[in-house]
């Protein structure tokens, strides 16, 4: 087979308000979407660790087209999310990375907003005083990466 | 601030040659990177759960038009944690690739022996079509197949 691209990447939070106050104010996605889904019938309990009547999905993305695949985020109001995010040696799918133009000032901008990067700076930095890749932690402790790889 | 994209997405896995034996030989995505990295120093070490000496890092991407890739990583010799999550567990539940003919994908993956999330009939609507479904992947990991229309 062939897919013709990425389309989105699904994000299961706790809190969306606390989840839009990152993706959408400080990271600067635009939401396309935001419903409350019925999730009771059709495939979806199959892939539900347990029975959910409703989630709300929020889409969020940068611009248009295939370079940027939306995100999906969802939450069960009235109701609680299991486990918790995982790290990059856990089975799963661990983090998603971000091309960005300049890692360094942007990962001071989201310090300066309260964001807590997943190691001190220097440890980011290579030993020419480069930094070309950090990692953030999202409002439930997702990690995030920003990279100027792209 | 605004990205000028998404680079990739990580995924961990316990067996790297099986899971190549899904995502290149099955979903016929290539292998643009293969290597092994050390992992025991730099920001690195603050991602990982447990201290690892090196990995086994592929890039799959399908050609050269899809800028957005997977970056697959084991660790040889020494055994990865924990177990993949549903959509309703905290975390990066799945990633949906866009596909031509869904149906015809379906019947492919089934006579490959993967598992499809439910069976494929729970992802019909009442006329019979298909517009998405979850398939499992060599460790558990869910991966959903859409037509283009969001779901």
């Amino acid at each position: 087979m062939d897919a013709t691209h990425v389309s989105h990447i699904a994000i299961c939070v706790r809190d969306l308000k606390k989840s839009l106050a990152f993706y959408r104010d400080i990271l600067g996605m635009h939401v396309t979407f935001d419903e409350v889904q019925d999730t009771s019938t059709g495939g979806l309990p199959s892939i539900y660790k347990n029975h959910r009547k409703t989630r709300r999905t929020v889409h969020v993305r940068y611009g248009e087209g295939h370079t940027s695949p939306s995100l999906v985020l969802t939450t069960h109001p009235g109701d609680q999310a299991d486990g918790g995010p995982i790290k990059l040696d856990q089975i799963g799918i661990s983090h998603l990375s971000f091309t960005v133009a300049d890692v360094k000032s942007l990962g001071e901008e989201l310090v300066a907003k309260g964001v807590e990067l997943a190691a001190p700076m220097d440890a980011f930095t290579s030993p020419e005083g480069r930094v070309s890749s950090i990692f953030v932690y999202d409002p439930d402790g997702i990690l995030l990466q920003f990279d100027d790889h792209g | 601030m605004e990205a000028t994209g998404i680079s990739h997405i990580a995924v961990c896995v316990r067996d790297l040659d099986k899971s190549l034996g899904f995502y290149r030989d099955i979903l016929g995505m290539t292998v643009t990177k293969d290597e092994i990295e050390d992992t025991s120093t730099g920001g690195l070490t603050h991602t990982y759960k447990r201290h690892r000496n090196t990995r086994r890092t592929v890039h799959l991407a399908y050609g050269e038009g899809q800028p957005t890739f997977l970056v697959m990583t084991s660790h040889p010799g020494d055994q990865a944690d924990g177990e993949p999550i549903k959509l309703d567990q905290v975390g990066v539940s799945h990633v949906s690739f866009t596909v031509n003919n869904l149906r015809g994908l379906a019947d492919e993956l089934i006579a490959k022996g993967v598992e499809i999330a439910g069976g494929i009939e729970a992802f019909a609507d009442a006329q019979g079509n298909v517009r998405t479904f979850f398939a499992l992947d060599p460790d558990g990991i869910l991966v959903q197949f859409d037509s283009g229309v969001a779901a």
